[in-house]
């Protein structure tokens, strides 16, 4: 390579550099002096492009920008295959939802060894990550290295990795009614306040958006019950209209075999086990 | 507000679409008149009318697979005679559990014989024969006959003659005024029981419509209607056939009507008058040209009395919906709802379930009739209005305001509907746990959801809500829709949404308090069957003549006894709920 060549690269590189949020092509060409052909200026752009120190992304007006990545960026990403960068494209293009091999392998068009072989490598690269997902505790969602999953992944608050954490949530669940009872009159804002001064719950904060859904679930309950006001929401301790059944008194009220029942049948009220044990005084 | 034409049922097709309830209804004719009726009824039961031959043809003739069935473990039953039939559907008739009616024929058609449908509606209204004699004794309380000079004894007073007729006509079905003043004379002594006082109180039971005539056995089968998209031929054959039909089915509507217009006549009285306070314009023509009502019925009048269902049912409905609203309240709403619906109680005419409100009535009325219930001592007119206005304003929409007058009434239907809706919730957390309750709640309030997303708002892990979610599907409670994201329906790219489905939740818990009330009853008859000699033997020898282990067998039954009993009685009201409200 050329003197003058590596010296358009510095050039460009360093542009790019200055501005992290990206430069417009037409600005990087115009970069160069205009001595310089466009042929030259593509070389350029191509070897930077290839060393990863580089990358190219469209505009929101359809034209091209170019990005500088950082040394140590760069040095992971050196050595990809174009399978990897491939694969590495559409797992960017997900964001914090992650992708999953089997959608990966759809989307990019690969088979199933080469995407896999692209996989180990950019997670051993630390370019990516692999993360459970909650709604499908077997699947694996990658997503890129330094992105954060988003809530739909990892279930938010309610979550202790992939396993549902009914400890925490009963827990708020009491402290709200709690909070609720002993005020007569509480907002949601109130019992988020509550919940978080209470210290029950240590090293976590509980945002609106869960005790919302905390207040939501008491409400369905018929523990506390929305009082009709305008604006912020207002919640009151239940009238107590506790659902009881005279037919729960019966064995037949509970029985998980009821649509099996005949008079006459392998299951019937004469041969009954749970009428067996009811009428055993 | 609708009034019926015919005091038969609204009801019995919709029960009839339960197997349950048939079978409830077969066991509770069994128990009461004997395995012959049984058989006739489940005869009739299997088609939805039938004359007699057709009867006789299913009962009486061996068919082919009958006797097929004859070489293998089920025995063909046995055949029973044209007597047996004709007897077994006389008593069916006599206690209104069938009930006649004459096909219309069209145009140059042969005469066809009667037909006999079943009528389940009263059949299972026997469960509630118990509750109709505490009605009527709560009600006529004050005019028990004294037997000593003991007022303060209880025991010392016999039942007063409301309490004695209708009794009567509770055991016997129909009944002729002379049987019913003669039964009344046996039952309490006839110095006890004067003829003149037997009719007055008969003729006050007629008037609050608990008693009524018992409609003949002649009275027309309305005409199967034509579907609304069949076409119609343009042939004038057609057309002479169909302007045929319309005719029939007036006349037989007419007929109906008049049937049902004069079940609350006595003969020799003027008709009672209707909800408000009116002759009706139809019927006073006829009396005017007449110059005695019993003359005008003369062709179908049968002289035969028996218990009005619908007048009973509706006082069940007004007690649940006074309970239901008033535990929702504070104060005393529960008495002065009450009051509202006792002041607004005319004589219902109409089936128990076809009355959508209450009539309006005033403060005023409401507190002049809530003071008759022992539970509104210290009543007063600023309690009732203030009670009314709270019920007005609570936003739950059983109470309303009339426009005119300041007057208030109950809605009947939102109110029943929300008890049922009670009781559906109650059934639903008993079976599928609190979560399984929040789901159904959920569902109710946002209409449609996804699986994810219910498990997300209902806090529960999302195994565990599609795990609830399908039991809930199998059982009938709520339906799953499948929204396709391409035009190739594939299941990878489809999601589902659920949805609470009430009106079938409604059915399916009404299939499960009739399977579990017969439940209830072949279970005591099981454990009855199975001490029948031991029984026998303490009938005839005592209490003496038993073993110990005899002894502890007989205790234990007379436990399982009542234990089996009271539950079917607290069973009776959340039955009446969804079958006749």
């Amino acid at each position: 390579m050329t003197t003058e060549a590596t010296q358009a690269q510095q050039a460009a590189l360093e542009l790019c550099r200055q501005h992290p949020e990206g430069v417009p092509e037409a600005s990087l060409i115009g970069h160069f002096p205009s001595k310089e052909t466009a042929w030259v200026v593509n070389q350029v752009i191509n070897k930077l492009l290839t060393r990863h120190q580089l990358q190219v992304y469209s505009q929101a007006n359809g034209g091209r920008a170019y990005k500088a990545f950082d040394e140590t960026e760069a040095a992971k990403r050196r050595g990809l295959s174009e399978e990897d960068v491939l694969v590495l494209q559409e797992i960017g293009k997900t964001t914090d939802k992650g992708i999953w091999s089997k959608d990966l392998k759809r989307r990019t068009g690969l088979g199933n060894p080469a995407v896999q072989k692209a996989l180990k490598n950019l997670e051993g690269r630390n370019l990516i990550k692999a993360v459970k997902t909650v709604q499908h505790g077997n699947r694996k969602h990658f997503m890129l290295f330094e992105l954060e999953p988003s809530v739909d992944i990892t279930g938010g608050i309610w979550y202790e990795g992939a396993e549902f954490d009914t400890a925490m949530v009963n827990l708020t669940y009491q402290l709200c009614l709690k909070c609720v009872e002993d005020r007569q009159q509480a907002s949601a804002e109130q019992a988020c306040a509550f919940v978080n001064t209470s210290g029950v719950l240590k090293d976590t904060t509980i945002q609106q958006a869960e005790i919302d859904s905390v207040l939501a679930a008491l409400v369905y309950d018929r523990r506390i019950e929305r009082v009709p006001t305008v604006g912020q929401a207002v919640f009151k301790p239940s009238r107590g209209h506790k659902a009881t059944s005279a037919f729960a008194s019966i064995p037949c009220g509970v029985c998980p075999v009821i649509n099996e029942c005949t008079p006459h049948g392998h299951i019937s009220p004469q041969a009954c086990v749970y009428f067996d044990a009811w009428l055993d005084f | 507000m609708p009034e019926a034409a015919d005091g038969v049922k609204v009801h019995s097709k919709r029960l009839a679409l339960h197997p349950a309830v048939d079978d409830l209804a077969c066991h509770v004719v069994k128990d009461h008149f004997g395995e012959l009726c049984e058989r006739v009824l489940r005869a009739l039961l299997k088609r939805s009318a039938s004359s007699f031959l057709e009867l006789q043809s299913a009962l009486c003739v061996q068919s082919k697979s009958s006797r097929v069935s004859d070489s293998g473990l089920n025995a063909a039953p046995i055949l029973l005679t044209s007597k047996d039939v004709r007897s077994a559907l006389l008593v069916l008739l006599q206690h209104s559990c069938v009930f006649a009616r004459v096909p219309v024929t069209l145009g140059n058609e042969r005469p066809k014989p009667p037909v006999y449908r079943v009528d389940l509606h009263s059949i299972l209204f026997r469960l509630r024969h118990a509750a109709c004699l505490e009605l009527t004794a709560e009600k006529h309380r004050n005019k028990r006959i004294q037997k000593t000079s003991n007022i303060e004894d209880k025991e010392d007073l016999l039942p007063s003659h409301e309490e004695a007729i209708i009794s009567l006509l509770l055991e016997y079905g129909r009944l002729r005024l002379e049987q019913v003043t003669t039964g009344v004379e046996k039952l309490l002594g006839e110095a006890n029981a004067g003829a003149q006082q037997v009719e007055q109180a008969f003729a006050g039971l007629v008037a609050a419509h608990f008693v009524e005539q018992s409609p003949p056995c002649n009275l027309p089968d309305l005409p199967t209607p034509i579907h609304p998209n069949a076409q119609p031929r343009k042939t004038s054959k057609a057309n002479q056939d169909e302007k045929e039909r319309q005719d029939a089915q007036a006349i037989a509507a007419r007929a109906l009507k008049t049937a049902a217009d004069t079940r609350f006549t006595i003969p020799g009285q003027k008709p009672a008058p209707t909800a408000n306070g009116n002759v009706k314009a139809g019927m006073k023509r006829k009396l005017e040209s007449v110059t005695s009502p019993l003359d005008s019925l003369s062709p179908e009048s049968t002289g035969l009395w028996q218990l009005c269902k619908s007048q009973f049912l509706t006082d069940f409905r007004y007690a649940a919906c006074a309970k239901f609203i008033g535990d929702r309240q504070e104060g005393r709403a529960e008495v002065v709802v009450q009051g509202l619906l006792r002041a607004a109680s005319p004589p219902w005419t109409g089936d128990a379930g076809a009355e959508k409100t209450s009539r309006p009535v005033t403060p005023a009325q409401v507190l002049a009739a809530a003071r008759q219930v022992p539970e509104a001592a210290g009543l007063s007119a600023t309690d009732v209005s203030a009670a009314l206005e709270q019920l007005k304003s609570s936003g739950d929409g059983y109470v309303l305001p009339c426009l005119e007058q300041g007057a208030f009434y109950v809605d009947l239907d939102r109110t029943v509907s929300a008890i049922q809706e009670d009781e559906l919730e109650a059934h639903l957390q008993s079976r599928f746990g609190t979560h399984g309750l929040r789901i159904w709640r959920m569902l109710r309030q946002h209409g449609q959801l996804e699986e994810n997303k219910i498990a997300d708002c209902a806090l529960m892990p999302p195994k565990e809500a599609r795990t609830i979610l399908y039991a809930l599907l199998a059982s009938g409670f709520v339906t799953v829709q499948d929204i396709p994201k391409g035009a190739d329906r594939a299941a990878s790219r489809m999601f589902w949404t659920w949805r609470a489905n009430v009106p079938e939740g409604k059915a399916v818990l009404c299939q499960h308090l009739a399977k579990g009330v017969l439940n209830l009853r072949l279970r005591l008859a099981y454990e009855s069957d199975q001490l029948k000699e031991v029984t026998a033997l303490y009938l005839q020898r005592g209490k003496h003549g038993l073993t110990d282990s005899q002894h502890d067998a007989l205790l234990s039954l007379k436990n399982k006894q009542t234990v089996c009993e009271a539950r079917v009685l607290r069973l009776q009201p959340l039955l009446s709920l969804f079958f006749s409200f």
